[in-house]
């Protein structure tokens, strides 16, 4: 939990007959970290294996047609896990038979419903466009025995009927306005057949959009749209039909459909992982990062499924003189439980922590929802965050992991708020178990110190194990580390001693300000040595410094500048935590608005629907806005005055082979 | 009186000062007698347009398209800068409509990049540098997938319905000739609206003096060339004419009736007919008798109270047929040097022509 997962490299040699088995097997275990041959020795000499591209395309073929019947068939829900990797070559004919089958029962439904949809929508849109014209009650079969007259119905842009009316002076005709929508004209234009052609042209300049009316309309207007609106039913009925065996095929197949979409999906990741493997005569190469625990079980199942006839072999970091010399990152696999693991993305958001410090999203996790419900501490509005993380959660696969973190803020709001007594801002419905912050606003800046100092000593503290564990033991005396946690607990053990019993005794103060000094004097001069006894060392052994020499006292200058401004950073960092108090201050001095608004608009009556309802959007307000402050204030202080102590980051992040994140259809 | 002098001095005096920089018929000549488009370009650099030649000219960029079209930013910059005197907002409304014009063109390059599934980056060269000036979603608008989506997305904008009423033929017709269309005539409802909508009596009738004239000269040649170039009918052109101008409907269908150019020069009105007795009967010297015409009525409007709109209006139309001109000269130096400037150019910027001012 406080570490990344161990790691080993991992180097596959088989045969290209057992190819597809190992990548059935490499799906399986999908935490494998693959290093692109290219970027080894071997990749560098051409020894590159290519994608199969035949079957690749196949694979994408039939993701095509899977896709296309979730779609149709309007399938939804989380992508089932795959109890086995699929084997790629093999697995299509499988694959692709079963779609077959399933395209073969579905597809007479899907013709008929679309069919049925498609008449049904354009008698439903023939009717409206009817609709139009039946203010002028319109006789169709009279208007088909017209033998000189060509008529036509259509919408026109009012603004841009005198101009048709002008051009079309030269020819007999007559637009007959039917009825007028939103600067638009319902009409119908008259003219002699022979003319028809001159008419056309004219409309089709002025934007005249024709109603499309088909041949063959008989009787009035209004006779016509009731036949039509009679063979509606019919029609519903029919795309109901399919509607229902459509929902019974989802039923059926959804499920199914989606672990064969899941199944070509992971095909076609492995298939595309060949790109990364290399190749000789007949034996694929391949290498990657491999949690240390999988290693046995990887190398059996290899080992069984090609008769012993591939080699497989590891190494441990340590081992790796690339590794050693920071030529190579071993990357990041991060190991935290279920609740911790939605921080995972606040801790990459900062960046990736390298192997060898500290993985520090459980501290990130436990700080944030600490901070966050002493900040937005209340029962009704820690209840509304968990509602809406659990809706997100249930409902959004895609954000599930920030359901999560809403679901935890809001617990912590809540219990917060039973500690303040606070409902929905009304302070008198619960007793308040620890204080009220508007009440007892001194004793909560002082606990918002104290948490800042515990926070800033833990940063340091983990930063004093990420030097031993990098080996840099010269960081001990810089302002960053050991000295400077030193004289940071110093000063505040006497700020603690002040605050709960009061001055410091003379002595104290003596001995302190010896320490200090000591101290600060560690800090100043321990950059001038380090850098002296690193030359001297680079001369004894020979080598040229590289650059111009240093001034000593450019040197001094520039630590002594260091130290005091470390030690300024301890004191802003400290009190920065003060917001902690100042934002559920905040909190409470929002809901003082929102009942004083709520009094003012219920003319002080405390009661009625303008009151309840200036509450309810109140709180709302509140839920919104002060939820996006405080989550970005909690951010803001892990990252600048936590992270910044001990995280230094520029690791790799793993990448499985096969991406395990859940997937929303 | 006193109140339009309050609010129109400044503006006045900027308008006038930015006027006084337009090219005299010297700098005409000296480009019409440069030997190459170097030569043209340094020229011109040594003019008011200096910033905006001295980009293209550092920018190395070659292509003609980048001249013809970089050069309109000393015309935006000025559309600009009346933009920021003016407080009115019936009156920044209208100087906003003519710049959509130049909105529109852009839209017309976007609309056919879309059909023809050209990138923006295969039609970025055709483009006016509108973006410091235009409202409309540009960024938004490149990345629709089809014209029917980029006409949606304009729906509330001024273009919004007429493009929306032209869509239908757009589709019947399957060509974009329909949208260009209701294009510019959706610009010059909104110009002719916002002439309109001008709260000041003196303001409205000398803006409407400046953009009638306009109008109507911008209605002929374009009649002229959708009957003898674009071959359409009488009636098509007539729909397809612009709002605004002082003609009526019904002379301007007898100008789409004439058969041929002599026959259209017939039926003009005053003073039209006389501007372009003589013709030799192409429509480029049709275009420069009345755009020399259009020039001289514009400068009227700087004669007389500078207290009104019409002087910004016609400073901001002047310099665009200035703009205009440069970049048919620019083309003559390159594709036919042998050209004279008087067949392409309007006399008026070649000679100076006060008495043309003076007539009307």
């Amino acid at each position: 939990m406080f570490r990344p997962v161990k790691l080993f490299r991992v180097t596959i040699q088989v045969p290209d007959k057992y190819m597809s088995q190992v990548l059935g097997i490499l799906g399986d275990f999908k935490l494998l970290h693959l290093i692109n041959i290219n970027e080894t020795p071997l990749g560098k000499l051409g020894y590159v294996a290519g994608v199969q591209a035949d079957l690749l395309k196949r694979y994408e073929k039939v993701l095509e047609r899977i896709t296309r019947l979730v779609r149709e068939l309007e399938v939804s829900g989380p992508v089932p896990s795959l109890k086995m990797a699929p084997r790629p070559d093999r697995d299509i004919y499988l694959i692709d038979q079963r779609l077959s089958d399933m395209e073969d029962q579905v597809s007479s439904t899907l013709i008929q419903g679309r069919k049925a949809e498609k008449e049904l929508s354009e008698k439903r849109e023939l009717i409206s466009r009817l609709e139009l014209l039946e203010p002028a009650d319109i006789d169709f079969t009279r208007l088909s025995s017209l033998r000189f007259v060509h008529c036509t119905f259509g919408i026109l842009p009012a603004e841009n009927l005198d101009r048709l009316e002008e051009s079309l002076a030269d020819i007999h005709h007559s637009l007959v306005k039917i009825s007028e929508q939103k600067n638009r004209l319902v009409m119908a234009a008259f003219c002699l057949k022979s003319d028809r052609e001159v008419l056309e042209r004219a409309l089709r300049s002025a934007f005249f959009q024709d109603l499309e009316l088909p041949a063959g309309l008989k009787g009035p207007v209004g006779d016509v749209i009731k036949e039509l609106r009679e063979e509606l039913p019919a029609l519903e009925e029919k795309a109901r039909a399919a509607q229902e065996a459509k929902e019974r095929y989802r039923q059926k197949f959804g499920q199914e459909l989606l672990l064969l979409r899941e199944q070509a999906y992971v095909a076609q990741i492995l298939l595309r992982a060949q790109a990364k493997f290399g190749k000789i005569d007949n034996t694929y190469l391949l290498t990657g990062w491999l949690p240390v625990k999988l290693y046995d079980r990887l190398r059996d199942r290899i080992m069984k499924a090609t008769n012993g006839q591939a080699i497989v072999d590891r190494l441990d970091p340590e081992d790796i003189r690339e590794v050693r010399e920071g030529i190579i990152k071993i990357p990041i696999l991060f190991n935290n439980p279920l609740l911790i693991r939605p921080f995972e993305r606040l801790t990459s958001l900062y960046g990736t922590p390298s192997y060898e410090e500290v993985e520090p999203t459980v501290f990130l996790a436990i700080s944030f929802v600490l901070l966050f419900g002493m900040m937005f501490g209340d029962v009704g509005h820690g209840l509304v965050l968990f509602l809406a993380g659990l809706y997100v959660f249930r409902r959004i696969y895609k954000y599930m992991d920030y359901g999560i973190i809403l679901m935890e803020c809001g617990v912590s709001s809540a219990l917060f708020g039973v500690m303040y007594g606070s409902v929905f801002g009304l302070e008198d419905v619960i007793p308040a178990l620890w204080l009220h912050p508007m009440k007892d606003i001194n004793r909560f800046m002082m606990v918002s110190a104290a948490i800042g100092v515990g926070m800033i000593s833990l940063g340091l503290i983990l930063n004093l194990i990420n030097i031993f564990k990098r080996r840099r033991y010269s960081e001990l005396l810089t302002s960053g580390g050991l000295v400077g946690a030193l004289l940071y607990w110093l000063l505040a053990g006497l700020a603690i001693r002040y605050v709960l019993s009061g001055p410091p005794l003379p002595i104290e103060i003596t001995v302190a300000e010896a320490v200090s000094a000591v101290l600060i004097f560690i800090m100043i001069v321990e950059r001038p040595i380090t850098t002296l006894v690193r030359q001297r060392k680079k001369r004894a052994s020979g080598a040229k410094p590289k650059g111009p020499k240093p001034a000593l006292g450019t040197m001094i200058l520039e630590s002594t500048i260091e130290a005091l401004d470390g030690l300024l950073r301890f004191l802003a960092n400290t009190v920065s935590f003060v917001r902690v108090a100042a934002f559920a201050l905040t909190h409470a001095a929002l809901f003082v608005g929102v009942f004083s608004i709520a009094d003012m608009v219920s003319h002080g009556s405390a009661s009625g629907f303008p009151y309840y309802l200036t509450l309810v959007i109140g709180n709302i307000v509140i839920i919104a806005l002060e939820g996006m402050v405080v989550s970005i204030q909690t951010i803001r202080l892990e990252y600048y005055e936590f992270f910044s102590k001990f995280f230094r980051g520029g690791g790799e992040p793993f990448q499985p082979i096969v991406d395990q994140e859940t997937k929303e259809v | 009186m006193l109140g339009a002098a309050i609010r129109y001095s400044y503006l006045n005096a900027k308008t006038r000062t930015m006027h006084s920089m337009r090219l005299r018929p010297s700098d005409w000549h000296i480009l019409e007698t440069t030997k190459d488009r170097d030569a043209f370009l340094h020229y011109l650099a040594t003019t008011s347009y200096a910033p905006w030649i001295t980009e293209i000219l550092e920018q190395k960029e070659q292509g003609d398209e980048v001249f013809e079209r970089k050069i309109f930013g000393a015309l935006f910059n000025d559309y600009r800068k009346i933009l920021g005197a003016l407080r009115d907002a019936s009156s920044r409304e209208l100087i906003l409509a003519l710049f959509s014009r130049f909105e529109g063109e852009n839209l017309k390059i976007l609309l056919r990049a879309l059909f023809s599934g050209l990138g923006k980056a295969g039609a970025a060269h055709l483009l006016y540098p509108v973006e410091r000036l235009s409202r409309l979603p540009w960024e938004r608008l490149w990345q629709q997938k089809n014209v029917r989506d980029a006409v949606k997305l304009l729906e509330k904008t001024a273009f919004g319905p007429m493009l929306n009423h032209a869509l239908s033929q757009f589709e019947a017709q399957g060509r974009l000739f329909p949208l260009e269309m209701a294009i510019d005539i959706a610009c010059f409802r909104r110009i002719d609206a916002a002439a309109g909508a001008i709260g000041s009596r003196t303001d409205r009738s000398r803006v409407r003096d400046v953009l009638g004239s306009y109008v109507d000269m911008l209605n002929i040649c374009h009649i002229a060339r959708l009957r003898f170039v674009y071959g359409l009918s009488p009636e098509e052109a007539l729909n397809y004419s612009y709002s605004g101008g002082n003609m009526d409907l019904r002379t301007l269908h007898a100008i789409a009736r004439a058969s041929d150019l002599s026959a259209m020069a017939k039926v003009l009105p005053r003073p039209f007919g006389g501007v372009v007795q003589g013709i030799a009967g192409d429509l480029t010297s049709l275009r420069l008798k009345l755009e020399e015409w259009l020039i001289g009525r514009l400068r009227r409007a700087f004669l007389g109270s500078p207290f009104h709109l019409g002087v910004q209006v016609a400073h901001l139309l002047e310099k665009e047929l200035e703009i205009r001109g440069l970049i048919s000269l620019y083309q003559a130096r390159i594709h036919s040097p042998a050209m004279k400037a008087e067949d392409i150019v309007p006399g008026i910027f070649l000679k100076g022509g006060e008495h043309l001012v003076q007539a009307g």
